[in-house]
């Protein structure tokens, strides 16, 4: 996946003459690059500026003036008493979510790979998808009529069998559990889509030689699919790895109360109450330049461990 | 081939734990379904558990259609999936396909060029300064340009672009054609796979937006499907007392209006998948 | 070849941004105060109002009849009352011609940003809105001797304790007058099984729980607190001409004790912390909840009796008859000084467009009129209310207006309103508003000091008090907690804020 630098041919005209010749090539990147400098580096200037202004709307962002130190409004984020649990819950959140949910996709495509009924796949697999497009109130609510303490399906069994019930929703460490969960539950089945398109891109003649030297299932699948698949594997893990700190906002923001902040409440929320309930918009500016170059040196150090491996980004 | 015994078990045995899966996945959906077409008080009368209605009514779903602006919105929706997705899948495949090509000149700063905002985002404030500038504020472009390239499906894009066969584009470049045609003749054709996966990604994320309609649209009947449907479940814990707190099952019709169609598109893609494969069979 | 490619990618894109100016020059454009708004004076002037808390269908007829009336174009946008998108929108230094600030803590931050339009020199061509609000109200838009808002006539109390009576009745008891009454009724609900389903799963005591500003103060604890004579844990109470936090009197942690009482003996809905409107009036229909604080808005409205008596029609659900009484006050509500709305405001930026702002000015004052009022509080006559000696009586077409109070710009004469919209329940309503007995809080008028994060205190605040009541923490730890808010949280520094602002604003001599 490297993009190999094209030689340096030797003096400036055979250098322009291989530009004529990808003058095609410059084409088709144009208007992608142009997105990419209008609606994507040109926020990243705006944003790294209204993180150290004070900024005010009438002023605008190059009429505010640079707030007094600097770093105001990163000092506000540090300072708060939140700040180390928020780091905490964020990082432990979105990991766990990682490490479980890449394995599962993994498998789970896998798993569809090997289903010889062609039926049955499509139905599982349409199944497996299908709650990817649920939005997170309503996950919300069905976890609320599976788990409730009062009126839950699963307590209900519970009380049954040992009279007492399990405060799945309330208690700060279940609730982590049933975020991660859920999350997995949502998940898994569309991100196996993108490694059942890998698989998919298997020479099938790998397959008929191993089936010829007698491997098992077992041995097929670790000699041939997953290595096979092994870079997209690699690449969704170094992303993963660089979006760290999002741990899920649109979910935790709908699901969470004030009795679990402790484990669930993560950087955006906090940012989301602070910083746009209460008209601070350097603030959230700032702690999302904070998350940008964590989320950076994070991928560029995952990378270069990739790199040992035989993978990168670039 | 022989069937062996221990083939017929592993068979079985992945069959089982899909089956297994597939029924994890289903019941909550299930869950949902059933809720909508229930009564209100037969919902209530059975303690809000309902896996398979006794009682059938359609009651919720009219009753969601009432909901300001729904037909509007939900016009809107297909309108910017539709469109915004063709419009995705056009630039991202240029942009891969010459990204994907290794002796691109300045390729490397390029591919980094585009790496880096998947790293860096600039944030809600500085991207809506940027989409007013541009003069998108209230229209459904707004939806569109942008989100016009994911710097994460491009990458996905030029990976698939990269593993082609070299060979088919020399052939082709030997025969005279030009770099245009190449792609568009030779190299899409074999690139269904890829181009259903992406457009399934792009697709699914129009459809589900909701925080740039609300941000960057403020007239109500220019909207999406999604904030409809929020509004209506947001109402759940409102305290004013005009405000008509939607009962649970009206709450599920919304949620599977809202759904379902997207849901639909995928089987008709599937076959995508398994085209790809078999055209690498004849290729090889 | 390549020129017809390139032609194609071209018109591709001039097709597309096409798109754009198309939507958005069809639609009516939102936001611009255009300068000119045509030479002819018989033309009307367009006029954005943004921020509105409900999203207006396009069935509407009070905003039709509001444009024909004042010659006016009306834009509406609506934003669910979200602050975060005025936020967003402002940013962008596109500034709508009026919003609407939610809190008076942002309406500070905007007039030192120089957003909003001082009034003082045009309240002259807004006297019916001058008249309308008390002094008070008014200070609280003043900022340095400028009114920088239009307040909002303030509701009355909708917020009371309701028990269900049927089942006081099947259990032979009488209305609880202390908490130990009531935990004898709270028992007696739990273990009775009264729903007769076979199962012990009755909670007695439910509702929601949030800060006051979330809950409108009716969340499931405020008897516990009313009772004791203090208000929700994060507000800010006067006593003895000091503001002071609510959670820091001493007689609030006797409230927390109390509701650890009940918690002990396994009477309270454990989920308190994340029930929403929809499954509290649930649990009540489902014979789960026999005890739950709320409001006649809450339980009372027709459809909510509908759904409460739906699965058992001989549930009865109302008032306390009487108010549950300690040494230190009466169970009653709990309400804000402020009331619970938001103010509109103007954009500075109008004195450029003389015409629109005479506009602006001319239809807050005719929203101010008593005609207006029955408009936008009632609907259309005829259609919606007709007037029978001289009372408003409803039409059954009036139930449709359930997005009225979103464009009650200045709010409404409340109990007229309520009784004649809610007409089944006017008894309560009359009740809630008048005979329940109201503690007031202040801290939503009290704008944030520098470098303080009061969400960061709330936040605190609910969480510790959510563990302490579940007995997640330990009352022993009661004293720690009320020094970690003074030492890491800078509570004083609030305190003294919220001091400064209530004497200012006279509530404090």
């Amino acid at each position: 996946m490297q993009a190999v630098i094209a030689k340096k041919s030797v003096g400036k005209k055979a250098v322009w003459k291989q530009l004529k010749n990808q003058k095609a090539f410059f084409l088709m990147l144009l208007p992608g690059v142009i997105f990419y400098l209008i609606y994507l580096y040109l926020p990243i200037f705006t944003a790294i500026l209204v993180s150290i202004e004070d900024y005010s709307v009438k002023k605008g962002i190059f009429g505010s003036a640079i707030a007094s130190p600097w770093f105001k409004n990163f000092q506000f984020f540090f300072k708060s008493p939140y700040f180390w649990p928020l780091l905490r819950n964020t990082l432990l959140i979105s990991m766990l979510k990682m490490l479980l949910g890449i394995p599962l996709a993994v498998a789970l495509a896998i798993l569809l790979n090997e289903c010889r009924s062609r039926k049955l796949k499509r139905v599982v697999q349409t199944l497996t998808y299908m709650p990817h497009f649920l939005s997170w109130v309503v996950i919300y609510g069905m976890c609320f009529v599976l788990f409730s303490e009062t009126n839950g399906l699963i307590n209900d069994w519970i009380r049954t069998l040992t009279g007492s019930s399990v405060p799945f929703l309330t208690n700060p460490d279940s609730f982590r559990n049933l975020v991660i969960g859920s999350d997995l539950w949502k998940t898994t089945g569309w991100s196996a889509i993108i490694y059942l398109a890998a698989i998919s891109g298997i020479d099938p003649q790998l397959y008929e030689a191993a089936y010829m030297d007698g491997a098992t299932h077992f041995q097929t699948i670790r000699h041939i699919t997953l290595p096979c698949i092994t870079n997209v594997i690699v690449l969704t893990l170094i992303l993963r790895c660089g979006s760290v700190l999002n741990a899920g906002f649109d979910q935790i923001y709908v699901m969470y109360n004030e009795g679990v902040y402790s484990t669930v409440d993560i950087i955006d929320t906090w940012v989301f109450r602070t910083g746009f309930e209460n008209f601070n918009l350097s603030l959230s500016s700032a702690v999302g330049l904070f998350k940008s170059v964590i989320s950076f040196f994070m991928i560029v150090t995952v990378n270069q461990i990739a790199k040992h491996w035989g993978e990168s980004l670039w | 081939m022989v069937k062996s015994k221990s083939d017929r078990l592993y068979r079985f045995t992945v069959a089982a734990i899909l089956v297994l899966i597939g029924l994890v996945c289903f019941f909550p959906m299930l869950y949902v379904v059933s809720v909508s077409l229930t009564p209100y008080d037969e919902y209530l009368r059975q303690g809000g558990i309902v896996l398979f209605p006794r009682k059938i009514t359609l009651e919720a779903y009219a009753q969601f259609w009432k909901e300001p602006y729904v037909s509007d919105c939900f016009g809107n929706t297909v309108f910017i999936t539709v469109a915004g997705t063709a419009a995705n899948i056009f630039v991202t495949v240029l942009m891969a396909y010459a990204l994907s090509k290794k002796d691109l000149m300045f390729g490397r700063f390029f591919t980094v060029f585009c790496l880096i905002p998947l790293l860096i985002t600039g944030g809600l404030v500085p991207t809506y300064l940027i989409v007013k500038n541009t003069g998108l504020i209230n229209s459904l472009a707004a939806l569109i340009f942008p989100t016009l390239v994911s710097p994460y499906i491009l990458l996905i894009t030029r990976s698939f672009f990269s593993s082609i066969d070299a060979g088919l584009y020399e052939s082709a470049r030997i025969d005279g054609a030009g770099e245009f045609r190449i792609l568009f003749a030779i190299i899409m054709p074999v690139s269904l796979p890829i181009i259903a996966t992406i457009g399934l990604m792009y697709g699914v994320g129009h459809w589900n937006e909701y925080f740039a309609s609300l941000m960057y649209i403020s007239e109500s009947s220019l909207r999406t499907l999604q904030v409809v449907l929020r509004e209506m479940l947001n109402r759940a814990s409102q305290m004013e007392a005009d405000v008509v707190v939607p009962t649970r099952t009206l709450q599920m019709a919304g949620v599977v209006i809202s759904a379902v169609p997207i849901i639909m598109v995928y089987p008709f893609l599937q076959k995508h998948f398994t085209q790809g494969i078999m055209l690498g069979a004849i290729k090889g | 070849m390549k020129k017809r490619i390139a032609a194609l990618i071209v018109s591709a894109l001039v097709f597309l941004s096409m798109l754009s100016a198309c939507s958005s020059s069809s639609g009516i454009v939102s936001g611009s105060s255009s300068g000119s708004e045509g030479t002819s004076s018989s033309d009307p002037v367009s006029i954005t109002l943004f921020g509105l808390p409900v999203t207006v269908p396009d069935t509407d007829p009070i905003i039709p009849e509001l444009e024909k009336r004042l010659n006016l174009e009306i834009n509406i946008e609506s934003t669910g009352g979200d602050e975060s998108l005025l936020v967003a929108r402002l940013a962008g230094g596109d500034i709508p011609d009026v919003f609407r600030v939610t809190t008076l803590s942002n309406l500070s931050g905007y007039y030192k940003d120089g957003v909003l339009l001082d009034l003082t020199d045009y309240m002259d061509k807004m006297p019916n809105v001058k008249e309308m609000f008390t002094k008070q109200q008014w200070a609280r838009v003043t900022f340095d001797n400028g009114i920088y808002g239009i307040p909002r006539r303030m509701e009355g109390n909708y917020g009371c304790w309701y028990i269900r009576y049927d089942w006081l009745d099947t259990l032979g008891l009488s209305d609880p007058e202390t908490f130990d009454d009531l935990l004898d009724v709270a028992i007696a609900m739990n273990q009775a099984d009264l729903d007769g389903n076979g199962k012990n799963d009755t909670y007695a005591i439910s509702g929601q729980y949030g800060t006051s500003a979330k809950t409108y103060g009716r969340g499931a604890l405020e008897g516990f607190w009313t009772a004791y004579g203090v208000t929700g844990p994060e507000t800010i109470m006067i006593k003895d001409n000091q503001a002071v936090v609510a959670c820091t009197l001493p007689e609030f942690r006797l409230a927390v004790e109390e509701i650890r009482r009940f918690v002990d003996a396994g009477v309270v809905d454990p989920e308190i912390l994340s029930n929403t409107g929809d499954t509290v009036v649930e649990k009540m229909a489902t014979g789960k909840a026999g005890i739950c604080y709320g409001g006649w808005a809450n339980y009372s409205k027709a459809e909510q009796v509908e759904t409460l008596t739906s699965v058992d029609p001989n549930a009865q659900w109302g008032p306390m008859r009487k108010n549950i009484k300690t040494a230190y006050g009466e169970a009653g509500a709990s309400n804000s000084a402020s009331g619970n709305d938001a103010v509109y405001a103007i954009n500075a930026d109008l004195t450029d467009d003389p015409e629109k702002l005479d506009a602006v000015l001319e239809l807050f004052n005719y929203i101010a009129t008593d005609e207006c009022d029955m408009l936008l509080s009632f609907g259309i006559e005829g259609e919606h209310y007709k007037v029978e000696n001289d009372t408003v009586v409803k039409l059954d077409k009036m139930d449709e207006l359930t997005y009225g109070w979103g464009i009650q710009f200045l709010g409404r004469q409340d109990l007229l309103y309520c009784m004649t919209k809610f007409a089944n329940c006017a008894d309560y309503i009359e009740h809630c508003a008048n005979d329940v007995p109201i503690l007031y809080h202040y801290e939503q008028m009290v704008e944030q000091p520098e470098g303080i994060n009061v969400s960061d205190i709330n936040s605190y605040i609910m969480e510790q008090i959510a563990q302490f009541i579940y007995g997640t923490r330990s009352m022993n730890d009661w004293d720690a907690f009320i020094n970690t808010l003074y030492d890491s949280y800078s509570l004083q520094t609030y305190i003294d804020a919220a001091q400064e602002t209530l004497t200012k604003l006279g509530y404090i001599d």
